[in-house]
C-alpha cells in the first residue's frame, strides 16, 4: 500500500522533496525506470540515483566540485570561516585531511572507544536503569545523547553537562537544516548565520583556554599541531573553522546512525539473533547494512565543472547534482535484493553513506565503534528488549538527515 | 593475473583479477575485511599492504599522493604500500601481499 502521500506525488514532476518526512524507497524505486539520473525542478538540479554514477562523480573531483569551492562570503560564515575542511580545495583540502586523519588513526579511535565512549555509554545506560521503570525512548535518552558528548569529550568540553549537550543537539540540528536546503533563501541564510555564531560561542571558550593551557584534546592539537601543516599564522578564526566540522559530524550524523542500526536490530529478528551471538562480524556486518539500507545522510551536492554525459543524460557545466545515496545505495545494479538487510554482502561496507572519494567521511572508524558499542550495550542490559507497542511507533521522517525515531522499547526488569 | 593475500589473521587467499582496476578492489571484491574508506583515492590510508620483500622492488614507485597519505598507515614498514594505487598487471602475477593492521573495517 503506497502511503497517501506518496500516491499524490506520483504523476508530480520529480523531486526529492515530494518524500519529505514519508519513507522515500517506493518513491524511488517507482522512479528507476527513467534511468539512474532524473531532473528535480524543485532543487532545480540532477538527482542521481544510480550507485555507479554516485560513485564516480564523487571519486572525480577534477570533474564534479563539491559545491563548497564556490560560496558566496555568507555561505563561507555559515560554515564557521574558510579554514573548514569542507571550504578547501585541492592541496590544502588534502592537508588539512591528512591532519584530521591523523586525530582519527584507527589505535587512536580504540583509545577513543575506551576513554570517550565507553563512559558516556555507560553513564547513559546507568541512568535508563535507575528510572526502574522497564521502559526507555532510545533516541532521545540513548543514542542522540552519545555522539555530542563523545565529541565534546574528544574537543575537551565539559561532556557531563546535560544543557550543553542539548543546545549541541540543537544547534547542529538547526544548521544540519540550513545545509541540508542548499542555503536556498535568505531567511534561511539568516537563520544559518544566528545559529553558526551560536555553534562559534559555544566553542571560543575552549579554544581561547587551550591556546594558553594547551591539553591532551583535540582544541590542544589543532592549536599545537595545525601550525606546522599550515604556516604560522593560524589565527583564532581558523581554529573555529576547524573545530566546526569536528564538532558536526562528531555531533549530528552519528546521532542518526545509532538510531538507524538500533531500529534494524529491534525489528528485524534474524539480524539481531546473528548480532546476539556474534559481536564481531555479524554485529560489523549489520552496522553496514543499516548505513546502506537507512543511511543518515539522504544525500550530497556536487556541481559539473564542464558539460558532460551521466548515462546518457546531458549535463551542462555548472548545474548542480544530488548525489542520491538513499536511492544509489538499494540500487539493483549493484545489490541483490536491495531492500533486505543481509549480513552476508561481501564486501559489507561497499555503500556510500559515507561517502567514496578524496572527501570520504574522515570520523566514520569513530562513528562505527558508536554505532556498534551502544548496540552491544543495549542487547547486554536491557533484557529482553523490544519496541513497545503501545507507544508512538518510529517513524523516518525529515528529508536530509534521517532516522526511525522515536525507539520507545520496554525491557524486563528484575523484581 | 592472479595474487595472494594474508588477511590480519594470517588466512592465505588465492584472488583472481577479474575486473578489479587496484589490487585494493580485488581484495575488496573477493571479501577480505580491508577498509579502503575513501574508495581508492590514495585518502585514507586504510587499504595498506606489506609486500613481500622478493615482490618489493619490482612494483612501480609511489606517486606523490601515496607518499604522503602513506605516513598516516598503522605500523608502517619499509615494504609498506596502498594497495588502492597497485594496478593489476600481468608482471604482478602472483605477487604476495599481507594486510596491515588498521585495515579492517
Ligand atoms: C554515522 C556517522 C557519519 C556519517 C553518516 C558521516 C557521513 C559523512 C559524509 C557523507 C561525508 C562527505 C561529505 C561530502 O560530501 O563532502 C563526511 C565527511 C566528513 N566527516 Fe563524516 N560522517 C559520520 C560521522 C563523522 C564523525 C564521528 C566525524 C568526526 C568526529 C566526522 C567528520 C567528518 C569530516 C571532518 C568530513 C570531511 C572530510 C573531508 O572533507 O575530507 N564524520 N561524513
Ligand atoms: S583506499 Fe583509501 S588510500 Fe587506498
Amino acid at each position: 500500500m503506497l502511503d497517501s502521500k506518496l500516491s499524490a506525488s506520483i504523476g508530480q514532476p520529480f523531486s526529492i522533496k515530494n518524500v519529505e518526512d514519508i519513507e522515500p524507497w517506493e518513491y524511488y524505486e517507482a522512479l528507476r525506470g527513467d534511468g539512474p539520473i532524473v531532473w528535480d525542478t524543485q532543487m532545480n538540479a540532477w538527482a542521481v540515483l544510480g550507485f555507479e554514477e554516485c560513485a564516480f562523480i564523487e571519486m572525480n573531483e577534477d570533474r564534479f566540485r563539491n559545491p563548497y569551492q564556490t560560496v558566496p562570503p555568507v555561505v563561507v560564515e555559515i560554515k564557521g570561516g574558510g579554514r573548514n575542511i569542507t571550504l578547501l580545495s585541492g592541496e590544502e583540502h588534502m592537508r588539512m585531511r591528512r591532519f584530521f586523519l591523523k586525530l582519527m588513526t584507527p589505535p587512536l579511535v580504540e583509545g577513543y572507544r575506551n576513554n570517550q565512549v565507553a563512559p558516556t555509554i555507560n553513564m547513559l545506560m546507568k541512568r535508563i536503569l535507575a528510572k526502574g521503570t522497564g521502559k526507555a525512548d532510545l533516541t532521545a535518552e540513548f543514542g542522540d545523547q552519545i555522539p555530542p558528548r563523545v565529541i565534546a569529550a574528544l574537543l575537551g568540553m565539559p561532556w557531563e553537562d546535560d544543557a550543553m549537550v542539548a543546545r549541541i543537539l540543537h544547534l547542529h540540528e538547526e544548521i544540519m537544516e540550513v545545509i541540508g536546503s542548499g542555503f536556498a533563501t535568505e531567511d534561511i541564510r539568516q537563520k544559518g548565520l544566528r545559529v553558526s555564531k551560536d555553534i562559534n560561542d559555544m566553542l571560543l571558550p575552549y579554544i581561547r583556554d587551550r591556546k594558553a593551557n594547551p591539553r591532551d584534546d583535540f582544541i590542544s592539537r589543532v592549536w599545537t599541531e595545525a601550525p606546522s601543516e599550515f604556516g604560522d599564522d593560524l589565527t583564532e578564526e581558523d581554529v573555529v573553522a576547524i573545530c566546526r566540522e569536528l564538532f558536526l559530524g562528531g555531533a549530528d550524523t552519528t546521532v542518526h546512525g545509532i538510531a538507524n542500526i538500533l531500529y534494524l536490530v529491534l525489528t528485524n529478528a534474524d539480524i539481531r539473533a546473528a548480532v546476539e551471538a556474534d559481536r564481531k562480524t555479524a554485529l560489523s556486518s549489520a552496522v553496514e547494512e543499516s548505513m546502506r539500507l537507512y543511511g543518515s545522510v539522504m544525500y550530497r551536492f556536487r556541481v559539473a565543472n564542464d558539460d558532460c554525459t551521466i548515462a546518457g543524460t546531458e549535463v551542462k557545466r555548472d548545474q548542480r547534482l544530488i548525489l542520491l545515496h538513499s536511492a544509489a545505495n538499494r540500487d539493483p545494479g549493484k545489490y541483490a535484493c536491495p531492500h533486505a538487510a543481509d549480513l552476508a554482502r561481501k564486501p559489507a561496507a561497499d555503500h556510500l553513506a559515507f561517502n567514496k572519494g578524496p572527501r570520504s567521511c574522515v570520523g566514520m572508524g569513530l562513528a562505527r565503534a558508536e554505532m556498534r558499542d551502544a548496540v552491544s550495550a543495549v542487547l547486554d542490559n536491557l533484557s529482553n528488549v523490544r519496541l513497545d507497542p503501545e507507544a508512538e511507533q518510529p517513524g523516518f521522517k525529515s528529508l536530509f538527515m534521517r532516522s526511525w525515531r522515536p525507539l520507545n522499547v520496554v525491557f524486563d526488569v528484575a523484581r | 593475473m592472479h595474487i595472494v593475500v594474508f588477511d590480519q589473521e594470517g588466512v592465505r587467499h588465492e584472488i583472481a583479477g577479474g575486473s578489479a582496476s587496484s589490487v585494493m578492489e580485488m581484495i575488496r571484491d573477493h571479501g577480505l575485511s580491508i577498509a579502503a574508506q575513501c574508495g581508492g583515492s590514495a585518502a585514507c590510508a586504510t587499504c595498506h599492504v606489506y609486500v613481500d620483500p622478493e615482490w618489493f622492488g619490482r612494483l612501480p614507485p609511489m606517486g606523490e599522493d601515496e607518499d604522503a597519505m602513506i605516513e598516516l598507515a598503522v605500523d608502517i614498514k619499509p615494504v609498506s604500500r596502498l594497495s588502492c594505487q597497485l594496478k593489476p598487471d600481468a608482471l604482478l602475477d602472483g605477487l604476495v601481499l599481507t594486510l596491515a593492521p588498521g585495515t579492517e573495517f
